[in-house]
C-alpha cells in the first residue's frame, strides 16, 4: 500500500485536523502526523546548503516584531521595523530596507579578509546619483551626478576593489550593477578580453531585462569622474577609458511574477558572491558553468527568499531582546557564522509544500535522475504550530502545551503526535537528490493539483465557513514544456497516485488532463465520499515513507506506471481524497503561480482563483508613485 | 530653529541642516549630547509627516538614531539627507 503525504502551514491545523478526524472512527488511527522539526531541517540544510533550494515555507509569526538594528554598532545600520518585514509577506513588494539589511547580511557572511574586496552600495545611491528625487531628465550628466553623491565614497577607494555592487531602483522596478574591477581599466586593453582574469566591465542584472535602460553612461560618467576626483594629475586617457568601460547587460533568470524583482535583486547578490571569484572573466564567450546565464538558478528559488528574510529577521530580533548585556557583540556573530544560515528554516514547523524546484537545469546535479522520480506525491502534514521560535524548541514542555491548546482533541492526541514527530524524524530525512526528484514529481502533475486547489477551496469554504488562503509555491514550473518533452518524464507524471489501505486501490490517471478535469467538477459534493478515505496509521506509514525514499529505480517507476494505466476504475477516487485530505488546511497558492501555469493548462476556474485573489498595494508603492511622479513636495505619506 | 538657552554654552550645540526631497532645508541648532532622534522628530513634525515614514541619511548612510551628534561624529554644518522608502518589482 502507498502513502499520501503532504505538507501543510496553518496554525490552526491541528483543529483542523481534529474536525477531519472526526468525521470517522477509523482516521483517528490512520493518520499519521510528521512533523518537519529542526533536525530535519538542519540535515537537509547541511547537505543541500550550497545549490538547492533549502526550503520552501511561509512562516507565519504571530508575535510582535521588535525593531531590529544591523548590524548591530555599525555606523551605517540598517532599522528593521515590523512594517518592513510585513514586506517580505507573498505578492508584496519589498523595500529597500530589506535589501538593504540582506545585503548587509550578505556581506557580513564574506569571510573577513575577502570583505575589503567587494563595496555594496545601499539602495540610496543610485537614486541620488541618478537623481531621480527631482528631475530624472537631466540624470545622466556625469559631473553633476557625481557631485551629488561625491560624499558618499570618501571612506571607500572603489578602485581598489573587486567588485562593486549597485542596488538599483527606478520605475517601481529593482535591478543591479555590478562593476567588476575598476581598478583594472587603466591597464587593460581590450583584445586581451579573451585572456585576462580580472576583466573590467560593468554588468547589469535584470530580473526584468530591458527594463532599466540608460545606466550605462550613467554608470560609466560615475566611474570617471570618481577616478578625476581621485587622480588630480591624471590626463585624460583614463577618465575616458572608464567612459568606454564595457557595459553588459546579462541574460540572467527572469521574474515570472510581476512582484519579486527585489528578491531576484538579492538572489543575484547572494549567487555571485558564493560563485565569483576573484579572477573570474564575465565576457569570455565560453562559460563553463552556469553561472550568470540564463539557467544560473531556477526562478523559482527566488521566492522561498521572503521566508528566509523573515526568518532570519525574527531570529535577529529575538536574539536582541534576548540579550540584556548591550556590550555582548551579539549581532556581529549572527551572519559570520554559519549556524545563523543553518538555523533558517529550522523549528518552522511550518509548510512545506514540497521543496520547490525547477527542472529547468537538467545538467544539474539533483537533475541526473529526474526519470527516477518516486510516484506519489509526498506530502507530511506538519503537527506543530507554526511559530515556534527558537525558545519553544529548547522548551520542550511549552511546545507540547502549545500543543494541546492548539488541538481541540485530547491531551493524549497531542502528545502522540509529538512523540510521532521525534520519532519519524529521522525517516523523514531525505537527501537532497530525493527531494529535488520528489518535488519534480510534484510539479509534474501540478495542473492537477491546480485542479485540486480549486476543489479544496470549494469544499473548505464549505465546511469551515473560512475563506482559505490559497498558497502553493513555486512547484509549477514555467518551464513545463521543457519537463513535457523529456521523455522519461512522462512516465513520472502520470499519476498523484495514493493508494488507500483497506480500500480500493485509487487512482488518478495524471496524464489524461481532460478526463480528470471532467470529474473533478463533480467533486464539489464529494463530502459522501468521506467515509471512504482512510489515511495509514503511524507503523505503516513509517515503513512506507523509506520505501519510498528508496524507492527511486526507473524500473520501479514504470512498473508503476504501467499499473495505473491498467486500473482506469478506480480514475477520480483519489481525487475525492486528495479533496477530502486538503479538506480543512490552508493552501496558498501563489498568483505567480497561478499565472506561470496559465502557460500550461490553467482552466477558466483557476483564472478566477487568481483574479480573487487580489492584494491591496503596498503603501510604498502608491507613496513612490505620488513622489516619482515629481511632485517634490510631496513628503507626507 | 531651536534658540540655545543662554544659559548654556555655545560648544554644546552644533548646526544640522535636514534636506528633504521638497527643497526646502529645515537648520536646526540641536545639542552635541541629545540624541538625534529627536531632531528626526521634530523634523517630520514640521514637515506634517510621521517619523519613521521616510529614512534619513548622513553621507549617503543610515545612521542610529540614538545616538548623538557627537557620537555620530557629526561637524557643524552638516547635512542629513531625508529620502524616502523605495519599492518595486
Amino acid at each position: 500500500s502507498d502513502l499520501l503525504r503532504f505538507s501543510v502551514c496553518d496554525q490552526h491545523w491541528p483543529e483542523r485536523l481534529n474536525k477531519i478526524i472526526s468525521l470517522d472512527v477509523r482516521y483517528k488511527e490512520r493518520w499519521n502526523t510528521v512533523d518537519f522539526d529542526s533536525k530535519y531541517e538542519e540535515n537537509s540544510l547541511l547537505s543541500q546548503k550550497s545549490r538547492l533550494p533549502s526550503k520552501c515555507c511561509s512562516i507565519e509569526f504571530d508575535e510582535p516584531f521588535e525593531d531590529v538594528v544591523y548590524p548591530k554598532d555599525d555606523p551605517d545600520a540598517v532599522l528593521i521595523s515590523e512594517r518592513d518585514v510585513k514586506l517580505l509577506e507573498p505578492d508584496t513588494f519589498i523595500n529597500d530596507t530589506i535589501i538593504d539589511f540582506y545585503i548587509k547580511y550578505l556581506n557580513n557572511k564574506i569571510q573577513t579578509d575577502r570583505q575589503q574586496d567587494f563595496h555594496f552600495f545601499n539602495s540610496f545611491f543610485f537614486r541620488k546619483l541618478a537623481d531621480l528625487d527631482k528631475d530624472p531628465s537631466s540624470a545622466c550628466e556625469g559631473r553633476a551626478a557625481f557631485q551629488r553623491v561625491r560624499k558618499w565614497t570618501r571612506k571607500v577607494n572603489l578602485f581598489e576593489k573587486d567588485y562593486i555592487f549597485i542596488p538599483v531602483n527606478y520605475s517601481l522596478h529593482w535591478s543591479l550593477i555590478v562593476i567588476c574591477h575598476p581598478g583594472e581599466v587603466p591597464y587593460f586593453r581590450d583584445d586581451e578580453i579573451e585572456k585576462s582574469l580580472k576583466v573590467p566591465c560593468i554588468l547589469h542584472m535584470d530580473s526584468i531585462k530591458g527594463s532599466h535602460r540608460g545606466l550605462k553612461n550613467l554608470i560609466q560618467g560615475y566611474l570617471s569622474e570618481e577616478w578625476k576626483e581621485r587622480h588630480s594629475n591624471t590626463d585624460d586617457e583614463v577618465p575616458s577609458k572608464f567612459l568606454r568601460l564595457q557595459f553588459a547587460p546579462l541574460e540572467l533568470p527572469q521574474q515570472q511574477n510581476s512582484f519579486d524583482c527585489g528578491l531576484f535583486l538579492l538572489h543575484y547578490v547572494e549567487l555571485f558572491l558564493k560563485e565569483a571569484l576573484s579572477n573570474f572573466n564575465p565576457l569570455k564567450k565560453k562559460q563553463v558553468s552556469n553561472f550568470l546565464n540564463r539557467n544560473w538558478f531556477p526562478p523559482a528559488e527566488v521566492s522561498m527568499k521572503r521566508a528566509q528574510i523573515k526568518k532570519l529577521l525574527y531570529e535577529i530580533s529575538k536574539d536582541h531582546s534576548r540579550r540584556k548585556d548591550p556590550s555582548a557583540d551579539s549581532v556581529d556573530e549572527h551572519p559570520s557564522s554559519q549556524p545563523t544560515n543553518d538555523k533558517i528554516g529550522k523549528e518552522t514547523g511550518a509548510v512545506i509544500l514540497g521543496q520547490m524546484w525547477n527542472p529547468t537545469l537538467p545538467g544539474q546535479q539533483g537533475f541526473s535522475s529526474i526519470s527516477d522520480a518516486e510516484k506519489g506525491i509526498q506530502i507530511s502534514i506538519s503537527g506543530a504550530s507554526p511559530q515556534r521560535d527558537a525558545q519553544c524548541t529548547r522548551d520542550p514542555e511549552f511546545s507540547f502545551k502549545e500543543q494541546c491548546k492548539l488541538g481541540t482533541g485530547p491531551a493524549s492526541l497531542s502528545d502522540l503526535r509529538y512523540q510521532h514527530v521525534t520519532s519519524r524524524l529521522r525517516r523523514s530525512i531525505m537527501s537532497p537528490i530525493e527531494e529535488a526528484k520528489e518535488t519534480d514529481e510534484q510539479m509534474a502533475t501540478s495542473p492537477y493539483n491546480v485542479e485540486n486547489f480549486k476543489q479544496v477551496t470549494r469544499l473548505a469554504r464549505k465546511y469551515c465557513g473560512v475563506p482559505p488562503k490559497i498558497w502553493c509555491d513555486k512547484q509549477f514550473s514555467p518551464d513545463f514544456d521543457i519537463l513535457d518533452e523529456d521523455e522519461s518524464m512522462k512516465e513520472c507524471r502520470t499519476s498523484l497516485e495514493v493508494e488507500v489501505k483497506d480500500q480500493p486501490l485509487a487512482e488518478y490517471e495524471g496524464s489524461d488532463y481532460p478526463e480528470t478535469t471532467g470529474k473533478t467538477d463533480s467533486f464539489s459534493n464529494s463530502s459522501e465520499g468521506l467515509s471512504d478515505f482512510v489515511v495509514e496509521d503511524s507503523q505503516e506509514t513509517s515503513g512506507i515513507a523509506a520505501g519510498i525514499v528508496e524507492d527511486s529505480e526507473e524500473e520501479n517507476a514504470k512498473l508503476d506506471g504501467k499499473e495505473n494505466k491498467d486500473s482506469p476504475c478506480f480514475k477520480g477516487e483519489t481525487c475525492n481524497l486528495s479533496h477530502e485530505v486538503l479538506l480543512s488546511e490552508t493552501i496558498y497558492l501563489q498568483e505567480n503561480i497561478m499565472l506561470i501555469s496559465n502557460e500550461v493548462t490553467m482552466s477558466k476556474a483557476d483564472e478566477q482563483l487568481v483574479v480573487k485573489k487580489s492584494r491591496p498595494l503596498p503603501k510604498d508603492r502608491k507613496q513612490l508613485k505620488e513622489l516619482n511622479g515629481g511632485l517634490p513636495k510631496e513628503l507626507i505619506p | 530653529m531651536e534658540k540655545s538657552p543662554d544659559n548654556i554654552p555655545d560648544q554644546h550645540f552644533i548646526n544640522l541642516v535636514v534636506k528633504g526631497q521638497d527643497n526646502d532645508p529645515l537648520y536646526f541648532e540641536f545639542r552635541r549630547d541629545w540624541e538625534i532622534k529627536k531632531l528626526l522628530i521634530t523634523y517630520c513634525e514640521k514637515k506634517d509627516a510621521q517619523y519613521g515614514t521616510f529614512p534619513f541619511l548622513i553621507n549617503g548612510n543610515r545612521f542610529p538614531h540614538i545616538r548623538t551628534p557627537d557620537q555620530l561624529g557629526l561637524k557643524d554644518g552638516d547635512e542629513i539627507v531625508a529620502t524616502f522608502y523605495a519599492g518595486g518589482a
